[in-house]
Parts: C-alpha cells; structure tokens; sequence
C-alpha cells in the first residue's frame, strides 16, 4: 500500500505575494506540484492614458532588486518605438548598469539564499557537511559575511552613473541622462578590483579570472577543482564537491526547456534600435533552446495562457493583444481547486511550450555554435554540462554563479570603451506605434511591450521572468518549470521539506518586493507602541 | 549630536505602501541639506539597509505595516529589537521577499560593534496595497504626523 500525503507548503502570515507551494506525495517522494503566486500584473491599469514616458520612472519601483533591468527595458522599449538614435556611450552605460546590477545579485543570493540550505541538518551524515556550515551557515558562516558584504560594491558602481541603486531612472530613449567624468570612471574600476580582491579571485575563485575562464567542459571543470589546494577550497570549489556529494545533482530537473531573450546591446551594432535588429545587436546572446535544438528567439512566439490565473477567461494571446485583465476571487491554498484557477501568475509560453528563464537558460544560448557573430558570447561549458548532469538544482546554481568571472571581464572592458569626449544622449522625437523592450535580469528574460497612441499609453505589459518560472499549468493542463521541477524529488522530512525550498529557491523567484509594507503579525505586540 | 540616517521604504507603486518615500520626499523638502543627517529613499530595497547604516550612529525608519487590526493611519514608534526578524524563522525566504526586519538581524551580526544600537521605527498602519500611485487621504495625514515629528527631533537635537 503506497502512503499518499499532501503537503502544503506556505509561508504563515505574510503578505499576499509569496510562492506557495502544495505538494502530493506518494511514499516520499513528490507526484504533482502546484505553485501559487501573487505575481506583479496590473501594471497595465496604472500606465493607461499616461505619458510614454511613464515606465522610466515607475517600472523601475517595481522591484528593489532588479530596478535596473526594468529600467533597461523600459528605455529599450521607448528607442524601438520613437526610433531614437543611441549614441555608442549610452549602449555602455546601460551595459555596465545592467551588469553590476547581475553580479551583485550573484554573491548576495548565493551566500543569503541558496548555500545556508546545505548547512540543514539533512545533510548531517555527510563528509563535507562541517566544512559547509563553517562557511556557509546563515550569519556566522565565515564566508556568508565576506560574501554579503562584498554583494554591496557593484551597485556602487551602479550608483556612480545612475544617480542611486535601487530605482534610478537614468536611462531614457535616446540614451543616458549622466555625463561621467575621468573621475567617475577611475572610481568604477577601484570599486570593482576591490570586489575582485575582498571576494571574486580570494575567496570565491581561488585563482585568477583568467584561470577559471580557460574552463570549456565539464571535465576542465573537475579538473580546476582539483588542480590545487586554493581552487579545490574555495567556496567555488566547495560548492561543486559539496552538491555533488549531497546529491544537489540529482532532483530539481524542470521542463528542460529554456528561453533567454538575451542582453548588453553592443555600442556599434544597436544604434538604430529596431525589434528586428536586435539578437544580431546583442551581447549574451537570445534563443529558445527545447532540450535538442536551439531557435532563433522571436518575442511574437510568446503567448500567455490565463486559464489557471485568477482573471476571466480569454484566448492566449501574445502581450501587445492582451485585453486589461478582469481579476476573480482568489483563494488560499488550502481552499484552491487545482483542476481550476489557483494562482495570480499567467502562464506564458514559447511556440506553446513551458520553457525556464534564468542564469542557466543564459549560459546555454553562449553555448549555441550557431549563428555566432565575432561581437557575440561563446562558452561552450554548459553545452556539455546539461549533456553529462542534465538540468538539476546543482547545474542550475553552478550556471548562476559562473556568471561572475565573465561579468567581471565585461564590465572592466566596457569601462575602458567609454568616450568621455562623445554624447551620451540624442534628444528624440516622440511619436505613436509599438515598442519592445528586453533584457536578461539576474534571474532571467524581462520584457516590457508598449503601445503609444495618440501620444498615450495604450497598453503596457511587463513580464518579469518569474512569471516564466512561477506559472501555473497552462491551458492545456502542462505545468511550468517549478511545477515541474518538484516532481520526483525525494523528501526526507515533511516537517522540514528543505528539497522543496532549494528546488524554488535554485530558480531565485522573485515575488514580493512589489509590496514592501512591514507585517504587524511578525512583530510583537504592538499596541503599546500606538502614539 | 549623532550622525543620523532616515529611511524611508514603500513602493510608490502600491497606493499607501509608499507612504515611507512619501515622508522621504517632504523632509528633503522642509529639512533640506542638514549636516550630519542622511535621507535616504529606499524604496523596496532591503539589503541595502545594510550598507546604508554603515558610518550613522542613529537611524529613524519609516515604513507602513499591515494586520495591525487597526484603522489606517494608525501610527507606531518602537525600538527596531522589537521588530527584528530571524531570517531562519522562515524557510521560504527569497532576495526579494527579504525585508528591512530580517535585514536588521543580518546588520547586527555583520557590523557586530558598529552596529547602531539607536534604530526607532515609525510604522503606519494600511490596508490599501492596490496599484494606484496615490495616497489615501488618512494615511498622507500620519506620513505628515511623522515628517513633523522627526523634523522637530532633528532640529532639537541639532
């Protein structure tokens, strides 16, 4: 007889916001999964009727961790449908902008987020298990306070040409609103040496960028691991043993699919911002990758299903066609019906298909051999990487994390290409029609679509790459990727189902920070305090 | 008098959430360049928090707080060791589900003695989170309540 249980997973008395998860189990190990989030959609009433400009200065308050990569959507949306003229410094700004708001991400989410899980006591029985809790352990980890603290120095970059980190408003269509001087460039590139040194090479790496990009297989990664006593101890170093070694490579697995709209559009190649120039204009490159072969990424392949969502019911339909939505009751999880309506998030799909957005989607269109322009990303690693591991909670971590070393170079390099004696904005001339605007966030494809008319907002539709990854099945009963990713995962302890958090949390969901309010239930009582 | 940061946090976004930046933007007003005091529009950051206390010996806090079971525009003033929040104490916490509470308790065990030990919270009771870019009249009231109160802090102890 095969022991059925259900488990729902929730956070107790937070906002509405959070991933809830609801789990079905048969003898330990997960059947179904549904995921349940208060995603950020509505947008689209606050922006109609509005300014086109608009978005430049509320998109970015959506989020304080990816404010930035609203901002370059937004602006990137308004250059495709005024048809501005981007001068070359501004295409570097915005990279550079972009870029030091992704790697802060890196160790901030690493070290705060997703490495004080393996220090749980599951992992108790294992070898590596003390070192693990010595370093990566919540607040006394010795690595955890380096590795926070040095998440604060790349947004100071950040700050130096946006005015603030979170929610600058710097970028605009035509450009930048920042004139940089000698100074402010010579600073950036203290700021980040001191990033390398307090972590990226000490104690991250332990080696030299230059090292760990020789790596293009799986087997070069192994053998950097074990090279030498600093690269096999470095928290890099430990994280690759560690997760293999708890068995991180082995549940999390998803849809294995994958889409990356791609970001950094490079200073020669975007100077006339077109939705069809674009792919060819970028850096890090776009694609869908489903699970065999890559495609060119085209955003008119995107439709979202509302058939589960809490809205009323309409045809999937690709954003620039969407109706504004009509919001239904929602429920709770414990009240949901699941064959029904459980979840605030739309399911969006690519050629009708789930697909997970996200570091790891990133490394695997560098790994794409096709189509390769001489301006463009290629880093075959993560090609080989899925073939040997396929996609998993390790794999899906390793992807984010690697990230970091290339960053680095990239920014140091765009650092070095500004031209402080050319413009940084070319004032241009509004007018209606549609926009799109990309970029990858840290967490993966965002896109902001417009439509201006009459000098107007039509319609504006964000949608962040949570949404991607969060989604509730699809019209046709097809689950998203974290729905997806849950099943068959093996949980120890149902009063501590950690496998379910680090299998959401590997895909770094971004949830809440639209609603920021303090929660008087997590406080003590607080009625004395009244004034 | 101690080098002061105020912080304002909220989404603007979300009707009365923000009402937090809302008193950030009256004080750079009304206060204008004080020395030896920092505004700080936080927006929906929490991390952050972290490296902004850095080098400040008092801070005061603005934020709105939901289920108190009190009417909106109800106002709070609490030491912020009565609102700290372990993260561990929740399993589901993400980058952005973190909040200034739980970022407190990261502060305090990375900045050890550099830690200011005076953080006031001024708290502001809300109900309405809808995506509107306004503020309900009850709750513009007590972000006004809070900018004279900390304005008439700063000035005596200037």
């Amino acid at each position: 007889m095969a022991t059925q249980k259900e488990l729902n997973i929730s956070p107790v008395g937070r906002v509405e916001g959070d991933l809830d998860v609801k789990v079905y189990m048969e003898d330990g190990v997960v059947t179904r999964a549904h995921t349940q989030a208060a995603m950020f959609r509505g947008f689209e009433k606050i922006m109609q009727g509005k300014d086109p400009q608009a978005g430049l200065i509320v998109t970015p308050r959506i989020c304080g961790i990816c404010g930035g990569s609203h901002l370059y959507c937004a602006s990137s949306a308004l250059d495709t449908a005024w048809k501005t003229t981007l001068p070359p410094n501004a295409l570097l700004l915005r990279a550079i902008g972009q870029a030091t708001e992704t790697i802060q991400s890196i160790p901030r989410w690493f070290y705060a987020i997703f490495a004080t899980d393996m220090a749980n006591k599951k992992f108790a029985n294992k070898p590596l298990y003390d070192e693990v809790v010595k370093r990566f352990a919540a607040y006394v980890g010795t690595s955890f306070q380096q590795g926070v603290s040095a998440s604060g120095r790349p947004v100071e970059v950040y700050a130096l040409f946006g005015g603030q980190w979170p929610h600058s408003s710097y970028m605009v269509p035509g450009g930048v609103m920042c004139a940089p001087t000698l100074k402010d460039i010579t600073r950036a590139h203290a700021i980040m040496n001191q990033f390398r040194k307090d972590w990226l090479e000490s104690l991250w790496l332990g080696c030299s960028i230059e090292r760990y990009m020789q790596i293009k297989t799986w087997d070069d990664l192994m053998a950097w691991v074990e090279e030498n006593d600093s690269q096999r101890n470095s928290d890099l170093g430990l994280f690759i043993r560690a997760s293999l070694e708890f068995g991180l490579h082995k549940f999390g697995q998803g849809v294995g699919k994958f889409i990356a709209y791609g970001t950094y559009l490079h200073k020669d190649h975007y100077q006339k911002p077109t939705v069809e120039g674009r792919n060819a204009a970028l850096i890090s490159r776009s694609g869908f990758f489903d699970g065999k072969k890559y495609h060119v990424f085209d955003h008119l392949s995107i439709k979202e299903h509302v058939g589960h969502a809490w809205y009323a019911d309409v045809p999937a339909a690709h954003p620039w066609d969407e109706p504004m939505p009509t919001p239904l009751q929602s429920h709770t999880l414990a009240d949901s019906n699941f064959n029904e309506k459980y979840s605030w998030s739309k399911a969006p799909r690519y050629m009708d298909m789930a697909a997970e957005a996200g570091p790891l989607a990133r490394v695997l269109m560098n790994a794409n051999p096709d189509n390769l322009l001489p301006h463009q990303v290629f880093d075959p690693l993560f090609g080989d990487v899925i073939e040997k591991l396929g996609t998993n909670v390790f794999t899906r971590t390793l992807a984010r994390v690697h990230e970091a070393a290339r960053l680095y170079t990239q920014i140091d390099e765009w650092l070095r290409q500004v031209d402080l004696n050319d413009e940084f904005y070319i004032k241009p001339e509004e007018r209606d029609g549609k926009g799109f605007g990309a970029t990858e966030a840290a967490r993966g494809a965002l896109a902001h679509w417009i439509e201006i008319e009459d000098g107007v907002i039509k319609n504006y539709q964000v949608m962040a790459p949570t949404t991607w990854n969060v989604g509730p099945n699809d019209d046709r009963g097809n689950p998203g990727p974290i729905e997806a990713a849950l099943e068959g995962t093996e949980i120890e302890d149902p009063h501590d189902p950690v496998e379910v958090g680090m299998v959401a949390r590997s895909f770094d969901s971004c949830l809440v920070c639209t609603v920021h309010a303090h929660d008087g239930k997590s406080g003590k009582e607080m009625a004395k305090f009244k004034l | 008098m101690k080098k002061t940061a105020i912080m304002g946090f909220g989404n603007p976004v979300r009707s009365d959430d923000g009402v937090g930046c809302y008193v950030i933007d009256q004080l750079r007003e009304s206060l204008g360049e004080q020395p030896g005091v920092n505004l700080f529009d936080m927006g929906t950051s929490a991390f952050e928090v972290l490296f902004q206390l850095r080098g400040h010996e008092r801070i005061l806090i603005v934020d709105a707080v939901i289920n108190t079971g009190e009417t909106p525009g109800t106002l709070y003033k609490l030491p912020a060791h009565e609102v700290e929040a372990a993260i561990q104490d929740d399993p589901m916490v993400f980058l952005h589900s973190l909040k200034w509470d739980q970022a407190l308790s990261y502060a305090r065990k990375i900045l050890l003695n550099d830690y200011p030990d005076d953080i006031q919270v001024y708290l502001i009771a809300v109900d309405n989170l809808k995506l509107e870019v306004n503020l309900s009249d009850v709750v513009k009231d007590a972000g006004d309540r809070v900018v004279a109160l900390m304005r008439e802090d700063i000035l005596r102890t200037v």
